[in-house]
């Protein structure tokens, strides 16, 4: 990151106003590039740490923090990135081929699959109407039952008018029979 | 190769061209990843899945930025995004401690992350960098890419879609943020 001397000489016009402001000298401190080195701080700022001891420790301790900082920074690349990435990537490809053969294998079965869940279903509905038939036919043996006791009734009552009609009849040839 | 043209060769996936971007760009986004995560495994592989999402993606790139912004702006986001998905993880391990599920009953793959991590791979981190940790995230964004990868606010300003005073407002409230909190640690 390049500054230009002329933002260089605001800086310095505006820390002239304030020679002795540590706020500004701290804030500039701060706004130091990770890389700076003692040697290559503003010299301005130089000026003021050489007169405050309490801003030249600060200075110091931020330029060793940055220094640290920067120095956990890699600078040689890992020479098998690219060979690493390009397994990865081949394997990668590998699994989505293996997935879509496992696709493609599911909808060349589709027909099979396909025929038996309609033998299954069709199972599955024969079952449940043989069981429904199963359950409806004390049901329906209960109706016949009613019907065939209704007929009996009928019956019983018919055989009840035929005995009532048949004791009249006797009732109304009794009589003329006995002297 | 002119970066116009290894653009169109990414696109064709020509393997020269990403042997290229990778040689070219691989620190820059293993750096923003170990900058934002301080942990060396899990920046190596963040760097990786980068890549391959890149590879996977060329297609999508428009062109209208560099390489480099478009790698930064993926790097960031990707380490954003993996730290979120770490904290959710420590959540639901702090949740499990509480109702009394170790970790031991629990067959999870292994995930390294920043805060699981063992001390091998996790850094002793300095007084800086976990200040910069604690900072808003939009300022730790817009200080590191600015001060610790000595991009100038304009390129900030791209990568993080923000324009150039909204940036320079950023970083001026993360110096400020640092003096306050580090001035009385350094003395």
């Amino acid at each position: 990151m390049s500054v230009s001397p002329q933002e260089n000489e605001l800086k310095r016009v505006k820390l002239k106003k304030h020679p002795m402001n540590c706020e500004h000298y701290e804030l500039m401190i701060f706004d130091l590039p990770f890389s700076t080195r003692e040697a290559d701080v503003d010299t301005a700022l130089r000026e003021h740490v050489s007169q405050c001891s309490s801003c030249r420790l600060l200075l110091n301790r931020h330029l060793a923090e940055m220094q640290q900082i920067s120095e956990k920074r890699r600078i040689h690349p890992n020479p098998f990135l690219y060979q690493d990435l390009l397994s990865r990537i081949e394997n990668n490809a590998s699994t989505a081929k293996e997935s879509a053969f496992s696709a493609k294998r599911i909808l060349r079965l589709s027909p099979t699959l396909m025929s038996a869940a309609a033998a299954i279903a069709f199972g599955v509905w024969i079952g449940g109407r043989l069981t429904m038939d199963i359950q409806t036919s004390p049901v329906n043996t209960s109706e016949s039952r009613e019907i065939m006791l209704s007929a009996v009734a009928e019956d019983l009552h018919l055989i009840d008018i035929s005995e009532s009609t048949l004791e009249i009849y006797l009732m109304d040839n009794q009589n003329p029979e006995q002297p | 190769m002119t970066e116009a043209e290894l653009v169109r060769r990414l696109k064709e996936k020509d393997p020269a061209a990403w042997h290229q971007l990778v040689e070219q760009h691989q620190l820059l986004v293993y750096n923003v990843c170990k900058g934002f995560l301080h942990n060396a495994h899990d920046a190596e592989d963040l760097s990786q899945d980068i890549f391959i999402e890149v590879f996977n993606n060329a297609h999508k790139f428009r062109g209208d930025a560099k390489i480099s912004t478009w790698l930064y702006r993926i790097a960031v986001n990707r380490s954003l995004n993996f730290m979120r998905n770490s904290n959710k993880r420590r959540f639901w391990k702090e949740i499990d401690a509480l109702f009394g599920v170790s970790a031991s009953q629990k067959t999870t793959a292994f995930v390294p992350s920043v805060e699981t991590a063992p001390m091998e791979t996790t850094e002793q981190r300095s007084l800086l960098d976990k200040a910069i940790s604690q900072l808003p995230e939009n300022q730790r964004i817009a200080f590191t890419l600015n001060k610790i990868e000595e991009l100038s606010y304009a390129e900030v300003a791209e990568i993080m879609a923000l324009s150039l005073s909204a940036i320079e407002s950023l970083i001026h409230r993360a110096r400020q943020n640092l003096r306050k909190k580090l001035k009385n640690y350094y003395k």
